[in-house]
């Protein structure tokens, strides 16, 4: 019996992060056998990590990968305003299955009663 | 990725599209300038599918595959499909299409002709011994007109007289050769005249 790659669907969707820390997004996938995860930024359609090979030159981006449930999570250090936007983690399978992730990058505030 | 490279990569050319006609294979080329330890992508831009990259194919689609003759030259190969523009020749439907047609002189026919293809193939239609064809409302008011190619899936003669006996051709057309052609033949059956 063939088992089918699909995403973990308790993966969250919409992740905030700081300015300044990082930022990780969680792609989980159930059955990856021998294919691809990677991650696109949306914005201009940026390859940001294929596997664990990292694409871009922005040196902020990586991939982390955990073996165990098959979990590929972006890293972006130092977060900016303008880093916030749509993600997509992509599968390569015939044809892509996508999941995309929505990162909010804030700004702490305090404020003193 | 080198970052000793004092150069930035740059495009030298842009990518060219590519209009490939279905079961052709289409290659891609990407020149660029001073790659350096730089790599060059491939990303199907509507599903923003990627393709490959460097010299490593990513996407499952077996009929998917890179090359590079230098430094400079990065192809993608696309066997057995087209791209951007899946282009078809045109086919005509003989069953959905009239075959030879008897009329009675005085009555109003039909001769129809489909085809299939990409682009939509249209449909020209001509009578074979090049004479005129007319055209003429079912309204009587209206005036008939003669032309020499009507087009259209359709072809209705209005009130057929002997004359518009004959062999018309029906030619499906998109830009894709080769067009095709169907004939059918007319044959308008009359009183006897003394």
């Amino acid at each position: 019996l063939k088992s089918d790659t699909y995403f973990d669907p308790a993966t969250p969707r919409n992740v905030t992060a700081l300015v300044g820390k990082s930022a990780y997004l969680s792609c989980k996938v159930r059955n990856l056998a021998n294919k691809t995860v990677s991650w696109i930024r949306h914005r201009d359609i940026h390859i940001l990590t294929v596997g664990s090979y990292t694409y871009t030159s922005d040196q902020r981006f990586s991939a982390i990968h955990r073996r165990e449930g098959d979990e590929w999570t972006l890293h972006i250090k130092w977060a900016q305003k303008r880093d916030a936007g749509v993600y997509e983690c992509q599968l390569s399978t015939q044809p892509v299955r996508s999941f995309f992730v929505n990162l909010n990058v804030v700004v702490p505030t305090a404020e003193i009663l | 990725v080198s970052v000793a490279d004092a150069y930035q990569p740059e495009f030298s050319e842009p990518i060219v599209n590519l209009s490939v006609a279905v079961g052709r294979d289409a290659t891609f080329r990407c020149l660029v300038h001073h790659l350096g330890g730089y790599r060059v992508g491939w990303v199907k831009a509507d599903t923003k599918a990627i393709q490959a990259i460097h010299e490593h194919v990513i996407t499952h689609n077996p009929r998917v595959s890179v090359s590079h003759t230098d430094h400079s030259t990065w192809n993608l190969h696309i066997r057995g499909m087209g791209y951007l523009d899946v282009v078809v020749p045109p086919d005509i439907l003989n069953e959905e299409s009239s075959s030879d047609i008897m009329a009675p002189e005085g009555g109003t026919i039909k001769l129809v002709c489909k085809a299939k293809g990409y682009p939509r193939p249209h449909i020209t239609w001509k009578r074979e011994d090049g004479q005129e064809i007319i055209i003429k409302e079912g309204n009587t008011m209206v005036p008939k007109s003669k032309v020499i190619t009507y087009q259209g899936d359709t072809l209705k003669l209005v009130k057929v007289s002997r004359s518009e006996m004959g062999t018309y051709l029906c030619i499906a057309s998109n830009g894709v050769p080769p067009s095709v052609s169907k004939r059918i033949t007319l044959n308008v059956h009359f009183h006897p005249v003394i």
